[in-house]
């Protein structure tokens, strides 16, 4: 079974990128086969944090038809077991994605077979990233104890949110279902989404249920990154529980990783830094990431083993 | 996904209706962690407007919850809509304070209020006790005739004059070498007196006679 981690955040500088490069490397060195795909499409640079900086193919050799599948844009890494589908030499026009193209990627990527699949992704909250997102029903959150990181995350979960309500609606329908909400709940207290969802609950409750299933289906984790010694370490879990409370959707928290001025000297170098630095507090952070990512998966895959031997039965 | 006002205190402060004080009182410093103004948990997350209204109920709530009488009316109410079950609620099983000092006695101890008061004014009225407090000088046989005219036992005395069975008996029977000194002496008589006499100090004077000479 394949399992598909995309893993965003947001904001810009919060440590994906660098965060997939190393958990690639930990799980490449656990035996399991693993892909790190790049989708920040615009401004990719996986491929520099694992230390290859002339990748000869891309993913942009897949999208403008130089090649015909996924599978042959896939280039090794030093590391066994660790591949990389880089987005570098992407034309300059690449982020701006079709809704077709987009499509195609998805679908080719969810063909891929690997133990793992990892998917950086980009900054912003626009559809072609979200949809990168919804890819599958796991996803990391990646921010850092800052307000501005913060605001995009909770940006990020809503408009995630609001793309499962836009994706269960056809279009005129759902300019219609926008007009009454914000006419109905104008000086109600409850905010624009919410006020979506209950309408589209009352107007359409086949979707509704549809929609509530969904997102009780969707299962998202959070990580605390560049988190310095003054600031404080319930934050992320504490969030979590926000989102679940208020948005009701299922965040976990995955832990806390260290602040570390070295991971600026791994970064320059194009080194993993679980190896280039071990003992440091980051690095065992990280490694602890690394094995609950692991292990949900494992989970994942014995539920799912599970049900189907119940099917066979 | 309940709007604040539509959730109950229990809910908004994420406890069970069967938290103790002092857990509300860490659920309400949690929440301010949460939603207070400067914090970076919720930023952004709620608009101002919702900020101020849901500030506002985790404080009444809080304020509802803590107090006894308060939080007693509102889980009635609660209760009496449906909405929580009353053997959940929260009920206080307070336990007094143990004192360390009692377990170290017998059970059966006489406790010190059984030498009543009106024990001195049945001493005054006592003809046999009047008879002997007649006498110039008074000896330790006396003093255990006095007691046991009134019927109070001398382990009864001990227990509520602190003093040692054993030094009680050899005032009694006139044994002063087994006494530490002439001060306790004087000190255990007027102790063992002012349990059933007004008058001590005289009685005190007539039974030390013998000794001063």
């Amino acid at each position: 079974m394949t399992h598909i981690w995309p893993i965003g955040g947001g904001k810009g500088g919060s440590g994906k990128s660098f965060l997939v490069g190393n958990l690639g490397v930990w799980l490449a060195e656990q035996g399991k086969r693993t892909l790190m795909v790049d989708v920040d499409l615009g401004a990719a640079n996986l491929h520099t944090i694992i230390g290859i900086p002339y990748p000869k193919k891309s993913i942009s050799d897949f999208i403008n038809k130089k090649v015909k599948t996924l599978e042959e844009t896939v280039i090794e890494t030093q590391t066994a077991n660790l591949f990389l589908i880089s987005g570098a030499k992407n034309s300059l026009d690449v982020a701006n994605l079709p809704y077709a193209q987009k499509l195609k990627v998805l679908r080719a990527i969810k063909k891929l077979s690997y133990d793992f699949i990892l998917l950086d992704i980009g900054a912003g909250t626009s559809f072609n990233i979200i949809d990168f997102f919804m890819i599958s029903d796991l996803g990391v959150f990646v921010t850092t104890p800052e307000p501005t990181s913060i605001e995009n995350i909770y940006r990020l979960i809503r408009a995630v949110y609001f793309r499962k309500v836009r994706k269960m609606i056809p279009q005129r329908d759902f300019k219609k279902l926008v007009e009454t909400a914000l006419t109905r709940y104008e000086d109600s207290s409850i905010d624009y989404l919410s006020a979506l969802v209950l309408l589209m609950k009352e107007q359409y409750p086949q979707k509704g249920k549809a929609l509530e299933r969904s997102v009780q289906n969707m299962n998202f984790h959070l990580v605390l990154n560049q988190l310095r010694k003054k600031d404080n370490p319930r934050l992320g879990m504490l969030m979590c529980k926000i989102v679940n409370k208020y948005l009701g959707i299922k965040v976990e928290f995955l832990g806390n990783i260290s602040y570390d001025d070295r991971v600026h000297d791994a970064v320059c170098e194009k080194d993993s830094f679980i190896y280039r630095y071990p003992y440091t507090q980051a690095s065992l952070d990280i490694r602890n990431f690394c094995n609950n990512i692991l292990s949900i998966s494992n989970l994942k895959s014995n539920v799912r083993n599970d049900a189907l031997t119940e099917q066979r039965l | 996904m309940k709007p604040f006002e539509e959730q109950h205190y229990y809910e908004i402060l994420d406890i069970s209706p069967g938290a103790s004080p002092f857990e509300i009182r860490n659920a309400y410093k949690m929440a301010l962690q949460m939603y207070g103004n400067s914090s970076p948990v919720s930023y952004s997350f709620f608009s101002k407007d919702e900020r101020a209204r849901l500030l506002s109920i985790l404080e009444k709530a809080f304020l509802t919850l803590i107090d006894k009488e308060t939080r007693l009316k509102y889980d009635k109410k609660l209760v009496e809509q449906g909405i929580i079950d009353e053997e959940s609620l929260y009920c206080e099983d307070s336990r007094e304070p143990i004192p360390i000092i009692d377990l170290k006695r017998s059970k059966e101890r006489i406790s010190v209020a059984s030498i009543p008061k009106s024990l001195k004014s049945e001493a005054a009225s006592n003809p046999v006790i009047r008879e002997i407090l007649a006498q110039d000088v008074l000896t330790g046989e006396d003093l255990k005739k006095m007691r046991e005219a009134l019927g109070v036992s001398l382990e009864n005395i001990s227990e509520y004059t602190k003093i040692r069975i054993g030094f009680l008996n050899s005032i009694e029977e006139d044994q002063f070498d087994d006494l530490p000194s002439k001060f306790h002496l004087r000190s255990f008589l007027k102790s063992y007196l002012d349990c059933f006499h007004t008058d001590s100090e005289s009685i005190i004077d007539r039974y030390m006679k013998r000794i001063d000479g």
